[in-house]
C-alpha cells in the first residue's frame, strides 16, 4: 500500500494536509448546494399548501424519524471519536469507532427501509402513484412526493456514506492513519458529520408539526 | 508543522462529549417542543434548533474551529446561498396571486369576473 | 513562518545553493515533449497536458454546436420546409444549445486557458489536485459521450432549458441527454474546486491577493460560481429525468407541482452559468489589453472587485428570465432591479479596459483585434440585457429574436471573441510557435463581420416580433432569416479559417521566444512552452504583474530575488 506520498506541487505535508482539508470542505460546500434546490421546493410547496402539508407531517411516524435523529447523532460522535483516537495514536480505538459509526448508518437505513415499508403499504407513495385515502389532499400528495425525494436522496448518501466508513476503516486496521499523517481519515469524516447535518434539516421539517 | 498544527486550538475528548451531550439536549428539547403545536413559529423554532445544532456538529466535531478562515468562508457561502434559493422561491409562491384558486365560472357570468 | 493563508516556503531550504526558478530551455524537453506515447498524453497529471486534451475536446464539441447552428439556420431560410420537417428542427436547436453551453462555452476558457495558465500565474508547479483533474477531463469526455448517444438516438426537442412539463411528458429521448449534462456538471464541479483550492492555498511565497494576475482573479470567480451553482443545475435535470423516466409528477400541475418551481431551480443555475461564460472571457481580456497597450490597468482593484462583484450578484438575478412565467410581482420586481445593478459590475470594466489603452503603445495583434470586436459586441448585448431587464419592455421581446440576439452577442460576440483572443495571445506559450499575423487579422475581421451579418438581423427580427424556437414564419420576416443565415456561414468560414491558421503554425510557425509579446504577466517568465513543472523551484514573483515601468530584465531579476 503506497504511504504517505507528498504531491510534486507542495512544499511539506502540513500544505498538502491543509490543501486536502480546504478542498474536502469546498466539496461539502457543493453537497450542501445539491441539497438545497430540494429544500427549496419543498419550502414553496409548504407555503403553497400551508394547513394540507401540515397534516401530512403529522401522518409521518415520529418514532422512526426522532429514533433515526438520535441514531445518526450518535454516529456523528463516534467518528468523531474515531479521529481523536487516531490523533492520540490510539488505532485500536479509532477502528472500534469506525465500525460503530458504520453499524449505525446501517441500523439508520434499516429503520428507514421499514418506514418506507410502511409508506408503501398506505399507498403514501410519490406524484400519481399517491392514493392515501385518509389524506386525499394535493398539499399531502406534495409533501409525501418531497418526502420521497428528499429522504431518498439522503439514505443513498447515508449508503454511499457507509461504503465509505468500511473503506476508511480497511485502512485504519491496516495501520495507515498515524497521528501525523491521517488527513484522509478527517476528510472522510467530514463526510459522514454532513450527512447527520442533513438529517438535522430534515428531521424537524418531515417529522415535527 | 505538524506541531503547529497540534498548538493551535484542538477539540479535545472534553469538547467532544459536551458537543454531543448538547445536540442530544437540543434534539429532545426540539422535540418536546414540537408537540406544543405553536401555529407558525413551531416551524421557526424547530429550524433555529436546527442551525445551532448543524453548527455544534461543524465547529466542534467537524473541526472547522481549527480550520484557517477560508474554510470557514465555503461553509458560510453554502449557508447563504441555500438560504437565498430557498427564500426567493418560496417569497415567489408567496407573494404570487394566483392562491386560492378562482372560482369556476358560473352560466351567464363572463369568464374574467375576479 | 507566514499564516497559512499565504503559500509556504519553497522545498529548497535557505542552506543550499540558490538555484534560479526561472526555466531556459536547455533544461530539458518541454511539457509537449517530455514522456512519449499516447499513454503519457492519456494518464499525465500535468496541468499543461489536460488543457490540450481539453483544448482538442472543445474544438470538436464547437464544431459540433456549429453544425447544429447551420443546420438549423439553413432550415430558416425559407417560411415552409427548406431541409428538415418540425420535430427535427426542434432537435437542432435544442442539441445546438446544449453543445454550445455545457460542451463548449463553460469548459472552453476555463478548462483550457484556465488549466494551462492559473498555475504558472500564481507560479505553483501544478494544481491542487493533478489527478482530480485529470479525473475532471475524462468525466467530461464520458458526459459528452453520453449526450451524444442521447443524440443519435433521437436527441431531445425540448430547448436546452428543459422547462416542464413539456420536458416531462416529451416523446424525446430526455433521459440520456439530461444524464449526459448532469455528468459533464459534475466535472465543472471538480474543476471549479481544483482552481478554487489552488489559488487559496498554492500561491508563490510572499503573493498576495492584491498580486494575483486579474485572468487568475476571474478564473477563481468563475469556480466559486461554478461550485455554487452547478449542483442546483443536477437537481434540476435530476428532477427532470425521475418526472420523465418515472413519472413522479413532481412538477405535474394535476397532482398538485408547480412547474414554476422548475425554472427557479434551473434559472438558479442558469443564469450563474452565463457569468460562468463571460467572467473568463473578461478575465482573458484583462491580460491582453495591458499587454498590448503596453500599460498597466486603469485599476486593478476595480477589476478584481468587479470580478466577485459579478460573481455574487450574479445570484441574485434569475428571476428575469421568467417575468412572463407568472412569478409574483414582488420577486419580479426584485429581479430586475438586481439584473440591472450587476451590469454596473461589467461597465466598470469596460470603462477600465477602455482608460488602459490611454497613452499606451497599443499595438494591433490579433489579440487586440479581438478585443476591439469584444468591446464592441460585448456593449452593446450588455446594453441590449439592461433593456430587457425592463419588465414591460421585455414582455414584447421575451421568446423573440430579440432575446436570442441578445445572448448570442454576449456568448459569441463576448465570449467566443475573447477565447480566439485567449487563443491566439497564448498560443505562442502554449505551443512555442508564432502565428502568421497577417492571416490572423483577416480571420479577426471576418469573425467580426460575419458575426455582425448574422445577429444584427436577429435583433430586428425580435423587435417586429419573430418568435424563437419556431420552425415557419410569416413571409415578410424571410430577407432578415436569408441574411442572418448567410452570415452564419460566412461566421462559420471565418472561424475555420482562425483555426486553420493556428493549426499551420503548430507545424511550419517560426519557433516563439519565451515573451514574444512583452507581457510582465507571470506566465511569461518561463519558456515558450513551459518545461513540465512551470520552473525550476517555486519562484518568489516579487513584482506587480501589470508593471510595465519594468523592463523584462528587471522583472525576471525580481522573480528570481529570494
Amino acid at each position: 500500500m503506497k504511504r504517505h506520498a507528498l504531491g510534486e506541487q507542495y512544499g511539506d505535508f502540513a500544505q498538502q494536509d491543509e490543501t486536502l482539508q480546504f478542498g474536502m470542505w469546498v466539496f461539502l460546500a457543493s453537497e450542501v448546494l445539491l441539497f438545497a434546490g430540494l429544500f427549496a421546493l419543498y419550502g414553496s410547496y409548504r407555503a403553497m399548501y400551508g394547513a394540507d402539508f401540515a397534516d401530512a407531517i403529522k401522518h409521518n411516524t415520529l418514532a422512526y424519524g426522532t429514533v433515526n435523529m438520535y441514531v445518526l447523532l450518535c454516529s456523528s460522535f463516534t467518528v468523531a471519536l474515531a479521529v481523536w483516537a487516531t490523533r492520540r495514536g490510539r488505532n485500536g480505538l479509532c477502528v472500534a469507532m469506525l465500525v460503530t459509526t458504520a453499524l449505525l448508518g446501517v441500523a439508520f437505513i434499516v429503520i428507514k427501509l421499514f418506514e418506507y415499508a410502511e409508506h408503501f403499504r398506505e399507498r403514501a407513495l410519490p406524484g400519481p402513484y399517491y392514493h392515501m385515502a385518509e389524506l386525499p389532499t394535493y398539499g399531502a400528495n406534495r409533501f409525501f412526493t418531497m418526502y420521497w425525494l428528499m429522504t431518498g436522496l439522503h439514505a443513498l448518501h447515508v449508503t454511499g456514506g457507509v461504503c465509505l466508513l468500511v473503506w476508511l476503516t480497511w485502512r485504519a486496521a491496516h495501520r495507515f492513519y498515524t497521528p501525523e499523517h491521517h488527513v484522509g481519515l478527517e476528510m472522510g469524516t467530514l463526510y459522514w458529520h454532513l450527512i447527520d447535518i442533513i438529517w438535522i434539516f430534515l428531521w424537524p421539517i418531515m417529522y415535527l408539526a | 508543522m505538524a506541531d503547529e498544527t497540534a498548538a493551535k486550538y484542538h477539540v479535545g475528548g472534553v469538547g467532544l462529549i459536551a458537543t454531543f451531550v448538547g445536540l442530544v439536549v437540543l434534539a429532545t428539547l426540539s422535540l418536546l417542543l414540537s408537540f406544543l403545536h405553536w401555529p407558525v413559529g413551531d416551524l421557526v423554532v424547530s429550524l433555529l434548533i436546527a442551525l445551532v445544532k448543524a453548527l455544534l456538529v461543524v465547529y466542534f466535531f467537524m473541526h472547522l474551529i481549527e480550520q484557517p478562515f477560508s474554510s470557514h468562508m465555503a461553509m458560510l457561502v453554502s449557508l447563504i446561498w441555500v438560504t437565498l434559493l430557498i427564500g426567493l422561491a418560496a417569497a415567489d409562491v408567496v407573494t404570487r396571486h394566483t392562491f386560492p384558486v378562482r372560482p369556476e365560472p358560473t352560466e351567464g357570468q363572463p369568464f374574467y369576473v375576479r | 513562518m507566514s499564516p497559512p493563508e499565504t503559500a509556504l516556503v519553497a522545498p529548497a531550504a535557505a542552506d543550499e545553493p540558490e538555484i534560479d526558478p526561472l526555466p531556459s530551455l536547455d533544461d530539458g524537453p518541454d511539457y509537449l515533449r517530455a514522456g512519449k506515447g499516447v499513454a503519457s498524453w492519456l494518464n499525465t497529471r500535468d496541468h499543461k497536458r489536460i488543457a490540450l486534451l481539453f483544448y482538442g475536446a472543445v474544438l470538436c464539441t464547437f464544431m459540433l454546436g456549429g453544425v447544429f447552428a447551420l443546420a438549423l439556420r439553413t432550415e430558416l431560410l425559407t417560411p415552409g420546409r427548406t431541409i428538415m420537417d418540425a420535430t427535427t428542427y426542434n432537435r437542432m436547436f435544442t442539441l445546438h444549445g446544449i453543445t454550445m453551453v455545457w460542451l463548449f462555452l463553460i469548459p472552453s476558457i476555463p478548462n483550457v486557458f484556465g488549466n494551462f495558465i492559473l498555475p504558472i500565474q500564481l507560479g505553483a508547479r501544478d494544481l491542487a489536485f493533478p489527478k482530480l483533474n485529470l479525473i475532471s477531463f475524462y468525466v467530461f469526455v464520458i458526459g459528452a459521450l453520453v449526450i451524444l448517444g442521447g443524440m443519435f438516438a433521437g436527441g431531445a426537442d425540448t430547448g436546452w432549458t428543459f422547462y416542464t412539463p413539456y420536458a416531462d411528458s416529451s416523446p424525446t429521448r430526455v433521459v440520456p441527454v439530461v444524464t449526459g449534462v448532469f455528468i459533464v456538471g459534475i466535472s465543472t464541479i471538480f474543476t471549479g474546486l481544483n482552481f478554487i483550492v489552488t489559488v487559496h492555498k498554492l500561491r508563490a511565497p510572499g503573493m498576495r491577493w492584491s498580486s494575483i494576475p486579474l485572468f487568475t482573479w476571474a478564473i477563481y470567480g468563475v469556480s466559486i460560481i461554478m461550485v455554487v451553482a452547478t449542483p442546483v443545475l443536477g437537481m434540476a435535470l435530476a428532477l427532470v429525468g425521475l418526472d420523465h423516466g418515472l413519472g413522479l409528477g413532481i412538477f405535474d400541475p394535476a397532482v398538485g407541482g408547480d412547474p414554476v418551481l422548475f425554472q427557479h431551480i434551473f434559472w438558479f443555475y442558469s443564469h450563474p452559468a452565463v457569468y460562468i461564460m463571460i467572467l473568463p472571457a473578461m478575465g482573458v481580456i484583462s491580460e491582453v489589453v495591458p499587454t498590448f497597450a503596453h500599460r498597466r490597468p486603469a485599476s486593478y482593484t476595480a477589476i478584481a472587485v468587479s470580478t466577485i462583484g459579478i460573481a455574487v450578484v450574479g445570484f441574485l438575478t434569475w428571476g428575469h428570465h421568467m417575468f412572463s412565467a407568472g412569478i409574483s410581482e414582488l420577486d419580479a420586481g426584485f429581479f430586475g432591479v438586481l439584473s440591472m445593478f450587476v451590469a454596473v459590475f461589467s461597465a466598470i470594466k469596460v470603462f477600465t479596459w477602455t482608460l488602459t489603452l490611454r497613452r499606451g503603445q497599443v499595438k494591433l495583434n490579433a489579440p487586440m483585434l479581438y478585443f476591439f470586436a469584444f468591446l464592441f459586441l460585448f456593449v452593446f448585448g450588455g446594453m441590449t440585457g439592461v433593456a430587457l431587464a425592463t419588465q414591460s419592455l421585455d414582455l414584447h421581446w421575451t421568446d423573440t429574436y430579440f432575446v436570442v440576439a441578445h445572448f448570442h452577442f454576449i456568448m459569441v460576440g463576448g465570449s467566443v471573441t475573447a477565447f480566439l483572443a485567449g487563443a491566439h495571445y497564448w498560443f505562442p506559450k502554449m505551443f512555442g510557435k508564432i502565428y502568421n499575423e497577417r492571416f490572423a487579422t483577416v480571420g479577426a475581421i471576418a469573425v467580426f463581420i460575419g458575426f455582425c451579418l448574422t445577429f444584427v438581423p436577429q435583433f430586428l427580427l425580435g423587435n417586429m416580433g419573430m418568435p424563437r424556437r419556431y420552425y415557419s414564419y410569416p413571409e415578410r420576416f424571410q430577407w432578415l432569416h436569408v441574411l442572418s443565415t448567410g452570415g452564419a456561414f460566412l461566421l462559420g468560414g471565418a472561424l475555420l479559417l482562425a483555426l486553420g491558421n493556428l493549426l499551420w503554425a503548430l507545424k511550419w510557425g517560426p519557433h516563439a521566444p519565451a515573451n514574444p509579446w512583452d507581457s510582465r504577466s507571470y506566465e511569461w517568465l518561463t519558456t515558450s512552452p513551459p518545461p513540465p513543472h512551470n520552473f525550476r523551484v517555486t519562484p518568489t514573483l516579487g513584482y506587480d504583474p501589470y508593471d510595465y515601468s519594468l523592463t523584462e530584465e528587471e522583472a525576471r531579476e525580481k522573480a528570481r530575488a529570494r
